[in-house]
């Protein structure tokens, strides 16, 4: 399949700081693709440049392709955009909002009204059409957003963070739209701060300070997770997460998860009750632990950690 | 023009679903307008005045009538000594005092002739002088008269005397109501007002909620935006002005002489300034409160250096310069000129092509600024 979105090379500055760094992906079309990293890392910024609202000080932007600093026009008329901040006009109604962005875009009169029909359906909100937005729950205003997004049947979408501040169905909800357009032929670029959501995409792009850490599919980065993870439960609880320079010999990582603790062990794996006996030396409380397999959450703090230890350690 | 069409209904939408923006095109106005209308005058009326009057005679006695009489004054009692006429002045019961010396009656009859001393409170410069010219005037009147009658008893007749009278004839506002040269000035105000706020806080409302930057990722053009976004202020000015035309002459009795085309015409032309400063406003600022700051300095320089209540003719040179570069200037003039005079195009086009000309380059530098922030 050809690749809707080519990105190669892409730096952009702001006021002196990195906020892009070289950042190279391709996306193919169809793909439901989850861009992840802590705040600050150039989700945002990518998405900015992808949607042609910011220009790029280095590299190229292809999407459909097209390239974003020149076919701007034409772009704009082939993606869609959801920012992360709600965006839609609250002092209209939910029908006069996607009426608006259909007309917007040229979409006719007739074809407007089916549309309009399916995604309301879609999106659960046929029977708050008349209701202003800014009347609607979050999740609403979430999925009223993504359908003046989808009036036009944009080939490209970008979110920026669709569900933050969003309630737990309703986030389900809303990666449930995501699958059935994804299946529909749609190309989605999604940046999400949650980790479950990200193990829902196709592909996956870690980010750091501008920088692509990793990229692949969520069951290869998994499987390319180099420590040994162990779930140790406690009486006690563990706050942060420590990193090896204040552990004992080879645990490398110690966080907090869910209600029990994570130890990621470099090296070998080890028997379950020497790892218990080597976290009891931090965690006292410690009482049992057991071998699991690490998620998404797990990879993301452990290649967190790597930057920082990159970072902390003098350059050679 | 499909899409500027879709921004003036979506703007309309918003502004008829919004009760607050619709109170905030009626209301205001219809205050400042009835309210400010009474209170915009420049005539010096009701000024207090104390009598000392020493003399107690026939002669003094219808001096200080022909004072009292007079409607310009209001009777703040008679002080009884020199010392009470100051302390009258100083707790502000009086803001003149007239005293009549005791040998006034003898006096008139004398070589000298008589004098009064008038006292004045000169805190307020400007009224204090117009209240004493009234007195000065309303004396000399007096002395005319008593003048005319010692003359008639000698078989003379005042006018073989007096060579010189100028007898006035008042044109455009022959009764000198101040009501009829401010209303129309107040209409210039209000509309100023309405069209750079609303413009201002719609611009910056959309970036403050983020929508501008959603509708840069559509096929408008900031253009489109800017365009749609100031046609329905510039619908709701020229209706504002209308309706402030009409309260000033059904309800102020102000008379119209012009051509109220001619007006609204003058008027569109006005409001590329107006809007534009708006526009220009709402694209440095980040939220609303910088706009209403913003536009507060603006808008009082424009007020105070457009000869709405300040004539221009008696500032400094250098800031009456200034005073060209004040698009509220020329549209003052011209809604004053076209209401008192009745003049048209033949007499107004130089201060319509000087509002044309700030118009355009306020209106274009506030497009191009839009145009550079957004894209």
């Amino acid at each position: 399949m050809p690749d809707n979105i080519i990105i190669s090379d892409l730096y952009k500055n702001y006021s002196g700081e990195h906020a892009l760094a070289g950042v190279s992906l391709s996306v193919p079309k169809g793909c439901l693709y989850g861009l992840v990293g802590a705040d600050g890392a150039g989700k945002s910024t990518l998405l900015r440049i992808c949607t042609t609202l910011v220009s790029a000080d280095r590299g190229t932007a292809r999407i459909c392709g097209l390239d974003a600093a020149k076919d701007f026009q034409a772009i704009r008329s082939r993606i869609g955009y959801m920012p992360q901040k709600f965006s839609l006009y609250q002092d209209l109604s939910v029908r006069e909002n996607m009426q608006f962005f259909a007309d917007l875009f040229g979409v006719k009169p007739k074809e407007r009204e089916e549309r309009m029909t399916r995604l309301l359906e879609f999106s659960r909100l046929a029977p708050f059409v008349n209701r202003r937005a800014r009347n609607l729950s979050g999740g609403m205003k979430q999925k009223l957003a993504l359908s003046c997004t989808l009036i036009h049947t944009p080939e490209v979408l970008f979110l920026d963070e669709p569900t933050t501040g969003v309630d737990p169905v309703s986030r389900k909800e809303f990666w449930a739209i995501l699958s059935e357009l994804r299946a529909q032929g749609i190309t989605i670029v999604v940046s999400t701060p949650y980790m479950d959501e990200a193990h829902l995409c196709d592909e996956l792009l870690f980010l750091h300070q501008g920088k692509v850490v990793r990229q692949g599919r969520p069951d290869a980065l998994l499987a390319s997770y180099p420590l040994a993870l162990y779930t140790v439960w406690s009486d006690e609880k563990l706050l942060t997460v420590s990193q090896s320079v204040t552990l004992p010999h080879g645990v490398a990582l110690l966080y907090p998860e869910g209600g029990a603790i994570h130890a990621a062990i470099a090296g070998e794996e080890r028997p379950a009750t020497e790892v218990l006996s080597l976290v009891k030396t931090v965690v006292p409380g410690a009482t049992r632990a057991q071998r699991t397999k690490p998620k998404i959450e797990d990879l993301f703090i452990y290649l967190l950690s790597e930057q920082n230890d990159a970072e902390s350690s003098p350059k050679q | 023009m499909n899409f500027i069409r879709l921004i003036v209904w979506k703007e309309f939408t918003q502004i008829r679903s919004d009760p607050l923006i619709i109170r905030l095109i009626i209301f205001p106005v219809v205050l400042q307008m009835f309210v400010l209308g009474y209170a915009l005058t420049t005539e010096v009326k009701n000024t207090t005045i104390t009598f000392l009057d020493r003399s107690n005679t026939p002669e003094s006695v219808s001096l200080v009538q022909a004072i009292r009489r007079n409607p310009l004054f209001a009777f703040a009692g008679y002080a009884e000594s020199e010392s009470d006429c100051r302390r009258r002045l100083d707790r502000g019961d009086a803001r003149l005092a007239l005293i009549i010396p005791a040998t006034f009656a003898r006096d008139l009859s004398g070589p000298q002739g008589a004098n009064v001393s008038l006292i004045i409170d000169g805190q307020d410069a400007n009224s204090s002088n117009i209240a004493s010219g009234y007195v000065n005037s309303i004396i000399t009147g007096w002395s005319v008269s008593f003048l005319q009658k010692k003359l008639e008893s000698r078989g003379l007749r005042l006018r073989n005397v007096l060579p010189v009278e100028a007898r006035p004839v008042i044109l455009y506002n022959p009764m000198l109501k101040s009501t009829w040269y401010m209303v129309p000035a107040l209409a210039v105000v209000l509309v100023t007002m309405i069209t750079a706020l609303l413009t201002g806080f719609s611009i910056v409302k959309e970036k403050e909620a983020g929508t501008l930057e959603q509708l840069m990722v559509t096929p408008l053009s900031p253009v489109h935006v800017v365009l749609g976004k100031i046609i329905p202020y510039v619908v709701i000015g020229l209706f504002e002005l209308s309706a402030v035309l009409a309260a000033a002459t059904l309800w102020f009795g102000v008379p119209f002489k012009g051509n109220f085309l001619t007006v609204l015409l003058f008027g569109l032309i006005y409001m590329t300034s107006s809007i534009g400063i708006g526009i220009l406003v709402s694209t440095i600022a980040r939220n609303a409160q910088q706009v209403l700051f913003m536009l507060w300095f603006i808008l009082i320089f424009f007020l105070f250096l457009s000869g709405f209540f300040l004539a221009l003719e008696n500032m400094p040179s250098w800031v009456q310069k200034l005073t060209y570069i004040n698009p509220l200037r020329y549209f003052m003039f011209i809604l004053r000129e076209m209401f008192l005079k009745g003049s048209g195009f033949a007499e107004l086009w130089p201060q319509g092509l000087a509002m044309l000309a700030i118009g355009g380059v306020v209106f274009g530098a506030s497009l191009l600024t839009f145009q550079r922030k957004v894209s």
